[in-house]
């Protein structure tokens, strides 16, 4: 087994390619913890309750026509979904190469974030917005 | 205005006529309403060609490149505001109303 090592994931927001402008991604995939401990019990028992997904990326601000905030301003005015998918790299999709694929809202974009002579890293964090949750497509 | 297709046996009607399961129409629905109407399995996006216009990939296509997809209202209104996309001049088969 390879530990393996991010250089080339693949970042896809509404269909737009923009891997050439991130440099740092999260996926959270998580269930809430319900508490179903009982009078009598000796240690704490959990249930899974609902799913909830979030993902999170780090891009190189870029205002070309095309680039990052072309694409990310209508998507923080918009309230519908749209697709949002990552990959450990750009390659197709396989057993080794799976994605991560999630209908999401935009929640969080910071248009702006450094200070002078720094390069501006800016966050887009996606919220789960369907039922489907986070899947891991293969093909 | 995105064109669907009728998946369910249902007639759908709309402002101009009625229509199948297996035929095709043209409406604007809100970003809702689509939503509700392909969840239910009522409704498919018949898949439109676009012309990337911007600097960035998209949907597989270079810039200037063509491709076909079935986008939301929502994904394509964002797509377009954004200058990425633009519908490709493709003539789509005759409505009922244009028949």
């Amino acid at each position: 087994m390879a530990i393996f090592a991010l250089t080339d994931a693949l970042i896809i927001v509404n269909g737009v390619t923009l891997s050439d402008h991130g440099n740092n991604v999260s996926i959270e995939d998580s269930r809430d913890a319900l508490d179903i401990t009982a009078f009598g019990a000796t240690s704490k028992a959990v249930a899974k309750g609902l799913g909830d997904a979030k993902i999170t990326v780090k891009f190189l601000q870029d205002f070309a026509a095309g680039k990052v905030h072309a694409t990310l301003a209508p998507l923080i005015a918009s309230t519908t979904g749209i697709v949002v998918e990552v990959r450990p790299t750009s390659a197709g999709r396989s057993p080794t190469n799976p994605a991560a694929l999630m209908t999401g809202l935009l929640m969080t974009y910071n248009m702006l974030d450094g200070g002078v002579g720094e390069v501006t890293e800016i966050n887009a964090e996606f919220v789960n917005s369907a039922q489907a949750g986070m899947t891991y497509p293969t093909a | 205005m995105n064109r669907y297709r009728i998946l369910l046996p249902l007639e759908v009607h709309t402002e101009d006529a009625s229509y199948k399961q297996g035929e095709e129409f043209e409406k604007e629905f809100s970003p809702e309403d689509e939503a509700t109407n392909l969840a239910s399995g009522l409704l498919e996006i018949v898949p439109q060609t676009y012309k990337v216009i911007g600097g960035s990939v998209v949907h597989g296509a270079s810039p200037g490149e063509t491709f076909e997809a079935a986008l939301t209202v929502g994904a394509e209104a964002a797509l377009v505001a954004g200058g990425h996309i633009e519908r490709a001049t493709k003539k789509a088969p005759k409505t009922k109303k244009e028949e």
